[in-house]
């Protein structure tokens, strides 16, 4: 038989349910042996069971509320400092609205990586997994739309001078990143698809090297008429989330 | 976990494509992203400060701190693993700020040392937790919990109040797996110690 000491140390598998048929047989051979064994594995079960109970700890009234408010706070606030940049954003509308306010997301989670990786600079040449979102330039005509990216034309990208420069981000400062070969035909993919003419918004993710990125994915931005509302059923927006980035 | 397969063929669970639409540009999805786990992170936050302001104050951070970080989840682990990896930093940042003396015996081994387990041989009632309202039985809870170490407490409440695996709390916590065994166990036998004068037969206390 196991002796007390072997027991307790196999208390969190068998109460777990974890145990091999074998030792758990033996452990309930010891409990019916040693009365103190057999108390401690009951009351352990009952510990266990009153901590199983999702009601337990219930939020307190309002921490709910206030949580909520104090984010609508901060999303607001980098929406509005996004939206007082100069010909950062046209007109605001509620989709540019939900738009530019990635743009903050973008930048806070950038900042923090900055802060994070303390030797990371902005153009900095050493590898690193970025997610980038600005408007789809093409190399030939980056300089040209360097101050006002969002007025480059799906036409432009795709002419074949253009597009055989090959395609990449303008980011809101005037910094431009190049796409790499596969990158940029899965843009020119997508931009023939897509239902836009111009203000070319698209989001990339992928391995930054200095001012090119290879990329792992990539989305147009979804058009200004793509709203929530239009995927009201939870497995339709699961379904459209996972092509927002689109992997290739 | 709802999960299906993507078109690429990776699992993603309906967090993660929630938090792919919050990153293109759906900021307001963000709120139900909180509605699916305020509860979860206010309870650890509560189980490691073991102060009501306290743990709101972490919730808020954590989730804060969670939007402003979304780009760094990859999807690789569960959004609940991850979110309760910033609450429990979080946490335990305040708690460092608190308690710093508390902190200071933290990291230390802990010994599971079989001799000083009580062994009480008083049996439980019945179904001990139904002879509580609700309200009673937090507050026996958050009593129990009060004395415990913070390290066997959040191991406590990452296991079996959040029901996260050995590996994800392991993960979480920044310790290795048998370390969370060990602790956990620690913290189990505890937790049964300090309920038991609650939950004890009365029978037994009244016979002559
Ligand atoms: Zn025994």
């Amino acid at each position: 038989m196991i002796s007390c000491a072997e027991l307790l140390s196999y208390l969190n598998d068998f109460l777990d349910g974890e145990l091999d048929p074998e030792l758990h047989r033996r452990v309930l051979e010891h409990c019916r042996a040693c009365s103190p064994c057999n108390v401690l594995v009951d009351t352990t079960r009952n510990t266990l069971r009153f901590l199983d109970n999702d009601e337990i700890i219930e939020l307190p009234e309002g921490v709910s509320q206030r949580l909520h408010a104090r984010l609508q706070q901060h999303i607001d606030a980098l929406s509005a400092a996004h939206e007082a940049g100069p010909k950062l954003v046209s007109p605001a509308s509620e989709a540019t609205r939900g738009r530019s306010w990635v743009w903050g997301l973008a930048m806070a989670a950038l900042m923090t990586l900055l802060v994070i990786f303390g030797g990371l600079h902005l153009h900095s040449t050493a590898a690193h997994m970025a997610t980038l979102q600005g408007w789809l330039v093409d190399q030939h005509c980056a300089a040209k739309y360097a101050d006002h990216p969002q007025d480059h034309y799906k036409a432009c990208a795709l002419s074949p001078e253009c597009l055989a420069s090959g395609l990449g981000v303008m980011l809101s400062g005037g910094d431009y990143v190049r796409f790499d070969k596969a990158g940029s035909d899965e843009a020119a993919r997508q931009l023939r698809e897509a239902n836009v003419t111009t203000d070319l918004r698209v989001l990339v993710r992928g391995m930054r090297k200095g001012d090119m990125i290879q990329v792992r994915q990539l989305s147009l931005d979804m058009a200004p008429s793509v709203s929530v509302d239009a995927f009201p059923d939870p497995g339709n927006q699961v379904a459209v989330a996972s092509k927002v980035l689109v992997s290739f | 976990m709802n999960s299906e397969p993507d078109a690429v063929g990776i699992k993603v669970d309906q967090d993660f494509a929630l938090v792919q639409q919050i990153r293109a540009g759906h900021p307001e999805l963000f709120h139900e992203l909180v509605r699916r786990h305020e509860r979860a992170v206010y309870r650890t936050a509560l189980a490691i400060l073991h102060n009501p302001e306290d743990a709101e104050d972490v919730t808020q951070e954590t989730f804060l701190r969670a939007v402003q970080h979304l780009d760094q989840f990859r999807g690789d682990a569960r959004f609940s693993t991850w979110l309760t990896q910033i609450a429990v930093n979080t946490a335990r940042m305040k708690l460092r700020k608190n308690h710093a003396h508390l902190w200071e015996s933290l990291d230390e081994p802990v010994q599971t040392d079989e001799g000083s387990v009580s062994r009480d041989v008083a049996e439980w009632r019945e179904n001990p937790e139904q002879q509580y309202t609700r309200e009673e039985r937090q507050g026996l809870l958050m009593q129990a919990l009060k004395g415990m170490h913070p390290s066997y407490r959040s191991v406590l409440v990452l296991r079996d109040l959040q029901h996260l695996s050995t590996e994800e709390t392991a993960q979480a916590l920044g310790l290795s797996v048998a370390n969370v065994k060990t602790r956990l166990l620690r913290a189990r036998l505890q937790l049964r110690e300090r309920l038991a004068p609650h939950f004890r037969q009365e029978k037994k206390e009244q016979q002559p």
